[in-house]
């Protein structure tokens, strides 16, 4: 009897076990699937929502131009473009034969709802095109003009990017002009889509190239432990990234130790750097502060102990790798002796290795969000230590990053984090964004604002193209240098690490956009 | 109290010596530490124990040992201070409710029953919640969190000791209520009280630990154990001490404190009686039990 | 009996209602005003009064507390618990999504607890004193004490990193339950395991004990087939407490392994101080405890003629 149940028990087993293998060797066969982490959900991709992740929209929607490697305009729903001499009528050749994977046609008509869904918008004001859009025609299936009210020297770079400039099945809204569904004339389509994870499958309409693999998975692995693990165990296949699932310098050097895994580092086009708050009554509204901050810091060590080497100490706003990026600015060597002098020849005075000023005492409040700006943590203590040998106290203040949104557009902070945009969007983003008082950043805030600064970067971000654009920008730095309004720390490398999976790895041109062109996977 | 500290002479050594210990480190901390516990040494980071660094050193170059040290006393003044805070504020709100029974008494215990449905941690997040985080904040929420246990209990010994004969004689003798109260009362509540509450004090070290951890309560450069843990997830695969030590300093402490506590509950010390109805009653046997077996160490 | 039950039932809603108004009133008194909360997430730090005026009617702000007391109850027993601030979806999305979650992590968590502690238990008591008893003894000791966040990174480094058997983090298929399982049942099992052998230990003394031996069973015997059965009850009801506390472990075991349940909701929303967010939670834990000692209490009562004559009384 016994042995009759046990027979029967591993019987049934082995049947299951074989009814449940099926599936995947089916899958197997042929089907080969890219599995890369995602930091959060995709959520519903809507393209007028500040919602989701960029990278994701990226493998569903396409612009009408690229941003490829290095900053190469590339043709992708337009042929080819032109701009008039004045800079005020902007022609498109739209593609021909180009569907929405719903089968709606793509043609000027579809094309001119999209841009009237947000040029013209006040939400959409911080684009520049948008901000200056008089009037949108066709002509033809394939013609777009596109006329401005005054010229935006940066207009064609801002239809390379992200959001909201893709474009839309028109039919994929609901009665009240929403977006239903994403449904794009991208590469992929989205299949399934919830909380853990979206599956994409190949789209074989797709007027490009198709790719060599027919899925991806994005898989939400919040954990970056967790996500070298699964690297490692062949559960992904792809992580890293600034926005699709931050890879630290560390857990990199991990990898590569180790051998299974590979690492893929290039220069980075983003700076990170401490922003001091513009509020007027701010204890950093005394430059001496800001002075002795700036002096106070130590960048190449932070570069070597928190990046593992995967870092570039920086002075500039942004890293050589962004066009007009300015002269490069020495990097300055920590001098302890240089901040006390600042301080004291602001009228701050040390007593007891703390500084007062009319009996204030030098107290910063640093805001900090580890889920925000991964690792921001530990460099937070580390400056906190290095600011402590000068005298200055930073009391830290970790938030999560709903609170960081929240408190950073109020100026709630003495000291905090930013990056800058990076490719594609600088420099023009992060100066007309993150630099303007009159503009409306949202929850990314300012890193300086001030009416004296205003009119120069105003005047930069209309310059036309040329050297007189670059003296404009030049100006721009030099006033930031000049008045110590930031205190810039490193450009981080872009990292990335796939598993033994991925063939080939290309990196893909800008870190918004989401790992799969030029990737081939072993079959 | 007195007969409390007589018993405790009896007690095995190898109960009181860890949590003596503990507590000696984290009174010296400052004499103990061989470097200050924030000190950064960049050109020795991550390093594994060696004769500068008994314990190795994080990832900012710390000593490690000085850093456990120094958490020692992190959680032992904030644990003293809640603990404190929530015996003065539970015995006070118990007692007066005892003592002055009627109306008053029943909403006390409504109250201090609906603080109990609710597991400590629950309340003390949802306090944190609405004030924001932050160390004081934190002390705040764990002390109402606390609270409520012992103002049961005094409650309970104020009721019991009430009906005894020689107080109902002090009380026509004409002595006042205070001094029936500070000379007859509050020694019985006092000694069942604290040894309930030293019997917490593992538990609260873990809540302390654990807001910590979630980023709800000690903010940096303060060395604390749940924050030093967390902070050290980062580093599992190529220095898992940075995770290791700190985890198993809190579990050492917790580990002493329940054997005090269970040898305090073994102890022939005075229970009170308690709740009104059945199911509380055998609920509480069958927690006692636990408790007997393993004071619960709430999380 | 289901008078009995009833009864039981009527103190649970008293217990509920009475914790919901002072969830709600906890709430109510929290600094700041919600409108203003709510208008600044929309509007940024610049809203306008007119703004934070027309939410506030909006939301029936201006309402005297019992009647906003009483909508919002309404309403949460209609399944309507508002719109979370730190997420933009109302509660009931949030919660559909996540409440399998967390009962999938108790349940399972909880499963192994039982059966753990039984074994452990039974094993401790028929060694009586042997170096098994010893060793188990000290293993549910420091069980008990250890925090659920090193047991979770204990685990990790353990079987996710050095041994990479195991995923280390959550909801990526049926392996990676694992660990979440065996973190969050740690506890309950060591404690369980001490009140299954003291009271093994306990009903050994008792006369059924004797009348086994007499009969001829040997101690296995006598643990199995005539003290185990009466330590029902006590196992019953620390089961119970100890499950109920599983799901403040909860907080803690999802926030570590990533998965995306109602306790790592509730450390989020208080972070963001999403105050409908936190009301609705609580509300939902006090239901989940007190249920929790509900069926505790039921399940004992069918089981226990004792107590049902005595409860009867």
């Amino acid at each position: 009897m016994t042995e009759f149940s046990r027979r029967s028990f591993m019987l049934a087993t082995a049947s299951a076990l074989a009814a449940a293998g099926i599936p995947f060797q089916v899958l197997g066969a042929g089907h080969l699937t890219l599995k890369i982490a995602i930091l959060v959900e995709a959520g519903n991709i809507d393209l007028l929502q500040n919602i989701s992740g960029l990278n994701t929209y990226t493998l569903v929607f396409d612009p009408l131009i690229r941003y490829g490697a290095g900053g190469k305009l590339e043709p992708a729903l337009a042929e080819s473009w032109n701009v008039s001499d004045d800079g005020l009528t902007l022609r498109f050749k739209l593609r021909e034969g180009v569907t929405f994977s719903d089968g709606t046609p793509f043609n000027a008509e579809a094309a001119k709802w999209n841009l009237e869904r947000w040029m013209g918008k006040s939400d959409f004001s911080w684009i520049g095109v948008s901000d200056a859009m008089e009037s949108i025609s066709t002509d033809g299936a394939t013609g777009l003009t596109i006329k401005l009210k005054q010229a935006v020297p940066a207009a064609l770079l801002e239809f390379t990017i992200v959001r909201p400039v893709r474009f839309l099945s028109p039919k994929a809204v609901d009665a009240d002009g929403n977006q239903s569904a994403p449904v794009g004339t991208g590469p992929w389509v989205i299949t399934e889509n919830d909380n853990s994870h979206t599956v994409l499958v190949r789209n074989d309409a797709y007027w490009g190239a198709k790719p060599p693999f027919e899925r991806i998975e994005l898989l939400v692995v919040p954990d970056e432990l967790a996500r070298a693990n699964g690297l490692r165990a062949g559960d992904l296949d792809i992580i890293g990234g600034d926005w699709v699932s931050p890879l630290s310098p560390r857990r990199a050097r991990a990898l590569e130790s180790e051998g299974g895994a590979k690492i893929f580092a290039d220069t980075g086009t983003t700076t990170m750097l401490l922003g001091f708050s513009p509020r007027a009554d701010a204890v950093v509204a005394d430059k001496a502060v800001r002075e002795a901050v700036y002096a106070s810091i130590d960048r190449a060590a932070m570069a070597k102990v928190l990046f593992e080497g995967f870092a570039d100490p920086i002075a500039n706003l942004f890293p050589p790798t962004i066009p007009l990026s300015g002269k490069p600015l020495p990097v300055p060597t920590r001098d302890v002796a240089a901040a006390k002098a600042a301080l004291t020849a602001g009228g701050w005075e040390e007593a007891g290795g703390s500084w007062t000023k009319n009996g204030a005492p030098l107290t910063l409040s640093f805001l900090v969000s580890e889920e925000s700006l991964p690792g921001s943590r530990r460099i937070a203590e580390m400056i906190q230590a290095m600011l402590a040998e000068t005298g200055i106290k930073a009391e830290i203040s970790s938030v999560d990053n709903a609170t960081m949104h929240e408190r950073r557009p109020a100026f709630d902070y003495d000291l905090t984090f930013f990056t800058t945009y990076g490719a594609p969007y600088d420099p023009h983003g992060t100066l007309g964004n993150m630099f303007l008082s009159n503009v409306d950043s949202g929850p990314d805030g300012k890193i300086y604002a001030s009416p004296e600064l205003d009119p120069i970067v105003m005047a930069a971000l209309a310059a036309p193209d040329g050297p007189e654009r670059e003296a404009a920008m030049q100006a721009i730095f030099d006033w930031l240098d000049a008045n110590r309004a930031l205190c810039p720390l490193v450009a981080a490398q872009r990292l990335w690490a796939y598993g033994s999976n991925v063939k080939t790895f290309v990196l893909p041109p800008t870190d918004y956009d989401m790992p799969f062109e030029g990737i081939e996977l072993n079959g | 109290m007195t007969e409390l500290l007589k018993s405790l002479r009896t007690w095995p050594w190898h109960i009181v010596a860890p949590v003596l210990l503990f507590v000696a480190v984290a009174v010296l901390a400052p004499w103990l530490t061989p470097y200050d516990p924030a000190a950064q040494d960049y050109m020795s980071i991550l390093q594994g124990p060696s004769w500068a660094h008994w314990l190795g050193t994080d990832y900012l170059g710390r000593d490690l040992l000085s850093r456990i040290i120094g958490g020692a006393r992190v959680s032992l003044t904030a644990m003293s201070i809640v603990l404190l805070a929530a015996l003065i504020l539970g015995v006070v709100v118990g007692s007066l409710a005892g003592y002055i029974g009627g109306r008053f008494e029943v909403v006390m215990i409504s109250a201090i029953d609906i603080f109990l449905a609710l597991p400590s941690l629950v309340i003390a997040l949802a306090l944190i919640g609405i004030m924001g985080p932050g160390y004081w904040s934190m002390i705040v929420a764990l002390t109402l969190a606390w609270w409520a246990n012992y103002a049961r209990m005094s409650r309970a010994v104020v009721v019991a000791e009430l009906r005894q004969p020689y107080i109902e004689a002090a009380r026509i003798m004409g002595a006042n209520h205070l001094h029936i109260f500070s000379r007859h009362i509050l020694p019985s509540v006092l000694a069942l009280v604290v040894v309930y509450a030293s019997a917490d004090a593992g538990a609260l070290v873990l809540a302390i630990a654990t807001l910590s951890f979630l980023g709800l309560g000690v903010e940096p450069p303060t060395p604390e154990w749940g924050q030093m843990l967390v902070d050290g997830m980062g580093y599992l695969e190529d220095n898992p001490a940075l995770v290791i030590l700190p985890g198993l300093a809190l579990t050492l402490v917790v580990v002493s404190f329940n054997l005090l506590g269970e040898a305090f509950a073994l102890s022939k010390v005075p229970r009170p009686a308690r709740g009104l109805t059945l199911s509380r009653r055998r609920r509480d046997r069958a927690k006692e039990e636990a408790a007997r077996a393993q004071v619960e160490a709430r999380p | 009996m289901s008078i009995l039950v009833l009864k039981r039932a009527a103190i649970a809603a008293l217990l509920v209602i009475a914790a919901s108004v002072l969830t709600f009133a906890l709430v109510a008194a929290a600094p700041g005003n919600v409108a203003a909360l709510i208008a600044e997430r929309m509007a940024g730090p610049n809203a306008s009064a007119e703004l934070i005026a027309r939410i506030a009617a909006d939301l029936g702000l201006n309402d005297p507390l019992p009647v906003r007391y009483l909508r919002w109850l309404g309403d949460a027993v209609r399944g309507d618990f508002g719109i979370s601030l730190r997420s933009g979806k109302p509660l009931s999305v949030e919660f559909a999504e996540r409440v399998p979650v967390t009962a999938l992590l108790l349940f399972g968590g909880g499963l192994i607890a039982f059966a753990l502690s039984l074994g452990l238990g039974i094993a401790g008591a028929i060694s009586n004193g042997g170096p098994v008893d010893n060793v188990l003894r000290t293993i549910s000791l420091v069980g008990a004490s250890t925090p659920n966040f090193f047991v979770a990174a204990v685990l990790v480094i353990t079987f996710a990193v050095t041994l990479n058997w195991l995923p280390s983090f959550g909801g990526s298929g049926p392996l990676s339950w694992i660990l979440p399982w065996a973190t969050s049942s740690v506890l309950p099992a060591s404690i369980l395991s001490r009140v299954v052998r003291v009271n093994l230990q306990d009903a050994m003394s008792r006369p059924y004990a004797t009348t086994g031996f007499a009969k001829g069973l040997t101690r296995s015997g006598v643990i199995l087939q005539e003290a185990l059965p009466t330590i029902a009850v006590p196992f019953l009801t620390t089961f119970g407490a100890q499950f109920a506390l599983m799901m403040v472990a909860s907080m803690v075991v999802e926030t570590v392994f990533a998965l995306r349940g109602i306790g790592a909701f509730f450390i989020e929303v208080i972070r963001f101080r999403d105050f409908i967010s936190m009301q609705a939670i609580l509300l939902l834990f006090v239901v989940f405890f007190v249920v929790t000692n509900l069926v505790v209490d039921i399940v004992c009562m069918l089981i226990d003629p004792r107590i049902r004559k005595a409860a009867g009384a």
